[in-house]
């Protein structure tokens, strides 16, 4: 997803670099690069870290996940 | 037999040097009392044997300086072979351990001196070979060897035990680096196969939490030392590929003697890691430490927190690289914005604006009728130049008429003139003309005396002319006398 993104990203900055777009494209490109960028800068840049820890299994012997803290 | 502790080997220390001394003096006696014992039974009577027994009564001092002289006598440097087991480096740097074969084993102590010069590692499993020297505690009645030197000897049951594994999974293929997948560089949920209560949880959620929050942890609890290990670990990982929504895995636990790691280097969790679909990082112990499952995992990282780096590595590259390529864009949007402006500023430049075209119309009409208006005016002033000289060339009319005017007036003035000054003249003249006619005035003689007589209005100049008794009239100079004739005479 992320790095699907990012592939994009750059995609776009080397066609961008080669320089023979519309400047109606450039702009386009250029929006679609802040915005990946935005979006991918949310998936690196997460509030807090999600931890998990099994608990164990249940009658259907699927797994059962809790939240795991630190002391 | 009980194991030394480390007490007891501090407290053994000092013994070391001072037994020198000790041979020398109060021990030199109980040998003395003790040594007979042995070869001179051979000499002595056999009769006198139970005698001599029953006299001799040891104290344990005694006895155990004797054993301390005998068996350091007996064994003053000796080369031994066993396998080391409770190894125990302790911080003063000497080594205590113990060595030992299949039924028997020794203390055995190496001090900092001696254990500095020593190449390899010992540890725990390790078959070594020592030179060293029988040393007794007699306080504590314990014998331990003093090593000076130590050298390895083949390999330890459990090192055997790890090569043997090792070839046997390498021949199988399952360390061919062909088989390694890639650990995807940017993960998004990891699982961790540990113990939830060790350290190495600990380091690592500490580094993923500092490198990359974004990651998704599950954590699989399991004993990763003891019996129930080899199982648990096992089923985590089994039951991590069921769940199977994992990018990557990390099995592993903190540092720990070779026992305590030996469940990584047990067949089941060996196989269990190189059958895992989901790519496997293992973090076992300390970089020193390579266990079995660090050949078939697809990385081995030195330590966990080590793994952690390892899977978030990428995400901190791939923040760089997301700032990079942000600014890339930016600066290739502001490039392309800036050559459009450039090509725009040059076509406009090219390009005739009417309005600048008028402008430089009526610049250019102003100019014409500029220049038409100076010419216009130097032509009007040429010939109004011409014309004032033609003017002045040609005789003005009414100068003319004025001149003459002029003329007339000055000639009517001077025919004035000369008239007045004729009748002045003539005045002139007749004055004294009548000055002279005045002089000469018959009235002017009267003055004198004389009379005009008139006879009616005959002035008589002759008597003749007179007749008696007619009327006179005399004029006098001053008024007028009528008389009569009286007489005559002739």
């Amino acid at each position: 997803m992320f790095e699907q993104k990012l592939k994009r990203l750059e995609e776009i900055v080397k066609k961008m670099e080669e320089g023979n777009l519309e400047l109606e494209d450039s702009l386009k490109l250029f929006e679609e690069g802040v915005k990946l960028t935005k979006e991918c800068q949310g998936h690196l840049q997460q509030a807090e870290q999600k931890v998990k820890i099994l608990a164990g299994l249940d009658q259907n012997g699927n797994p059962v996940l809790e939240n795991f803290k630190t002391e | 037999m009980s194991q030394m502790t480390l007490d007891d080997f501090l407290k053994s220390e000092p013994v070391v040097p001072k037994e020198e001394t000790k041979k020398t003096s109060p021990t030199k006696d109980s040998i003395q009392e003790y040594t007979p014992a042995v070869p001179d039974q051979s000499e002595d009577e056999v009769a006198d044997e139970p005698q001599e027994e029953q006299q001799k009564i040891f104290s344990v001092s005694d006895l155990n300086s004797a054993i301390k002289n005998q068996l350091e006598g007996d064994f003053p440097l000796i080369w031994l072979q066993g396998e080391i087991s409770n190894f125990k480096p302790h911080t003063s740097g000497h080594f205590y351990f113990t060595l030992k074969d299949s039924k028997a084993q020794i203390n055995a102590v190496m001090f900092k001196g001696f254990n500095r010069h020593i190449k390899f590692k010992p540890a725990d499993g390790m078959e070594i070979l020592v030179r060293g020297k029988v040393t007794v505690y007699e306080p504590r009645g314990t014998y331990q060897i003093f090593c000076e030197v130590m050298e390895p000897v083949g390999l330890g049951a459990l090192q055997i035990a790890y090569e043997q594994l090792k070839k046997k999974l390498q021949a199988e293929g399952l360390f061919d680096k062909a088989k390694k997948r890639p650990i995807p560089k940017l993960p998004a949920k990891v699982a961790i196969i540990t113990s939830p209560t060790g350290a190495a949880i600990r380091d690592m959620l500490n580094v993923l939490g500092r490198r990359m929050k974004s990651l998704d942890i599950t954590i699989f609890p399991c004993a990763v030392q003891g019996n129930l290990a080899v199982r648990e670990i096992v089923s985590a990982i089994e039951l991590a590929n069921k769940m199977g929504n994992f990018d990557v895995m990390i099995v592993g636990r903190g540092g720990g003697s070779i026992e305590d790691l030996w469940s990584f280097n047990e067949e089941p969790v060996v196989r269990a890691i190189a059958n895992s679909k989901i790519p496997t990082v293992s973090a076992v112990g300390h970089e020193i430490d390579f266990t079995i499952a660090d050949f078939v995992a697809d990385l081995r990282a030195p330590t966990p927190s080590a793994a952690a780096e390892l899977i978030s590595q990428n995400a901190a590259d791939m923040v760089d690289k997301l700032q990079a390529q942000f600014k890339s864009l930016r600066l290739v949007m502001f490039k392309t914005l800036q050559s459009e402006q450039q090509k725009v500023q040059f076509l406009s430049r090219k390009l005739i604006d009417p309005r600048r075209k008028l402008q430089d119309l009526s610049i250019r009409c102003d100019e014409l009728e500029e220049r038409l208006s100076t010419s216009m005016q130097s032509l009007i002033e040429r010939k109004k130049l011409n014309l004032l000289a033609m003017q002045s060339r040609m005789k003005n009319p009414i100068q003319s008429i004025e001149l003459l005017n002029r003329r007339v007036e000055q000639i009517s003035k001077t025919l004035m003139y000369s008239v007045q000054k004729l009748i002045s003249k003539k005045r002139e003249v007749f004055l004294r003309n009548t000055s002279a006619l005045d002089s000469m005035s018959p009235l002017k003689v009267l003055d004198r005396g004389y009379s005009i007589v008139k006879s009616g209005s005959k002035v008589l100049k002759t008597a003749k002319d007179a007749n008696v008794g007619s009327s006179l009239e005399i004029i006098l100079h001053q008024g007028k006398l009528n008389a009569k004739i009286t007489e005559i005479k002739e």
